[in-house]
């Protein structure tokens, strides 16, 4: 069973208010108190059952950091091919954030738009999905330059990316 | 414009290239700027020099923390360097791509709740669809059959058949010739002299193309303008209607 911290938690993350899905740390500390961090790790252990997880991140520049820190629901385990098919995520979508998002994680979190959009023509996949990715919260732009946005940070495991990308073969490598 | 104000913002501008990622951040020395700033500090008497060194502050301290971070990121045991990266990703197929993205792919899950607002507009939506058309009531065929006395055919289907409109153009036209007792412009009958609007004009300029392939109407080129007549033709390759009735093979149709 939830505990009331707990529910209040629960019910905060999930239900939507203003334009970002979540809550931010000091939201959730002002209905629970200081140990925020205690109740979110006990609820995680009753969420895990769900196949759901709550995640804590900063909402900045990977780099230049000094953001607020904001909770989110999450899918525990990775969406299968079959579920991100019936979840009705865009295919097109889905593959310029793949892109995108290996290469930036790659990259320390930035790189120019230029490379990006060139990174993109060789891939097939629109440039101008660059802006859509913005709009939705998984990129940045500053001047010339594209960063990782909240949502990405929220919604891909980047040391997993990376650590998949690395192992990854490239055809004609021979191993 | 003084030599200080020069110096300072020349260490301003490297902070800057830097920070939006033209040149690495471990290629600034932080100490040199730090001397700038001390050996600029006693000789600071303008207010754009003021300003200028309050900048240089807020960027040494920003490109010193990019420094820190960049400095950790690339002792990480996953660091890729950049050009091995950008080769790699050229190399793996989008398949591939997509695949190792989707194994690190959590997506978010919210509740979306509904407002007052959005009640309305949905409720407002719903009574403004015609009327007629019960759920469940469709067949379950290929295609949907209206009884045209119905009111959904009555919706669906306009009552006027096209003949009767061709019937409608020609009487007009000849009510017009013989009240001028001339010949009439094509354009002013289309646009009704002007005042029709444009989807009206389409269908006129549509309805007189049919009779002037008939025979029923006549054209003719006088200087710039083109002229409507009464036609020769004597009816009969007028067009034909065919009522084709689809069945389906084994239904009652």
């Amino acid at each position: 069973m939830l505990s009331k911290n707990e529910s209040s938690i629960l019910r905060l993350i999930l239900f939507r208010r203003g334009m970002r899905p979540g809550a931010s740390l000091e939201e959730l500390q002002k209905v629970v108190g200081e140990d925020v961090e205690e109740s979110i790790r006990s609820l995680n252990e009753l969420l895990g059952e769900l196949g759901l997880e709550v995640v804590v991140i900063e909402e900045a520049d990977e780099l230049l950091g000094g953001g607020r820190k904001r909770a989110f629901v999450r899918s525990k385990p990775p969406l299968n091919r079959q579920e991100v098919k019936l979840c009705g995520f865009d295919r097109r979508h889905l593959a310029a954030l793949a892109v995108t998002s290996s290469f930036l994680a790659n990259r320390g979190g930035r790189a120019s738009e230029l490379e990006i959009v060139n990174l993109l023509r060789k891939k097939r996949v629109s440039p101008r999905k660059i802006d859509r990715l913005i709009e939705s919260g998984y990129l940045s732009r500053e001047g010339e330059m594209i960063s990782l946005s909240w949502r990405t940070l929220a919604e891909v495991d980047l040391d997993q990316l990376k650590r998949l990308f690395i192992s990854a073969k490239s055809p004609g490598s021979g191993d | 414009m003084t030599e200080i104000a020069d110096k300072l913002r020349e260490a301003i501008g490297r902070c800057e290239m830097a920070l939006r990622g033209e040149i690495l951040p471990h290629q600034i020395n932080a100490w040199d700027m730090w001397e700038t700033l001390t050996s600029a500090s006693d000789g600071i008497s303008e207010p754009e020099e003021h300003l200028l060194y309050a900048s240089l502050v807020r960027l040494i301290v920003e490109t010193v923390r990019l420094q820190c971070r960049w400095l950790r990121y690339e002792a990480d045991e996953l660091y890729v360097d950049s050009d091995i990266a950008r080769e790699k990703m050229e190399s793996l197929s989008m398949r591939t791509l997509n695949t190792i993205f989707l194994k690190s792919f959590h997506p978010l899950v919210e509740v979306e709740q509904l407002t007052e607002g959005a009640m309305k507009m949905g409720e407002d939506h719903w009574n403004g669809l015609p009327e007629g058309i019960e759920e469940g009531d469709f067949p379950d065929g290929e295609f949907i059959m209206y009884d045209a006395s119905s009111a959904e055919g009555e919706f669906v289907l306009q009552k006027i058949s096209f003949e009767e409109l061709l019937d409608g153009i020609e009487r007009e036209v000849l009510e017009k010739i013989s009240g001028n007792g001339v010949e009439l412009n094509y354009g002013d009958f289309i646009s009704r002299g002007g005042s029709a609007e444009f989807a009206e004009m389409v269908s006129r300029s549509y309805l007189s193309s049919f009779l002037i392939s008939q025979g029923r109407l006549g054209t003719r080129i006088e200087g710039p303008e083109l002229v409507l007549f009464p036609g020769e033709g004597d009816g009969k390759d007028r067009t034909q209607t065919l009522a084709i009735i689809l069945r389906k093979r084994g239904g009652a149709g």
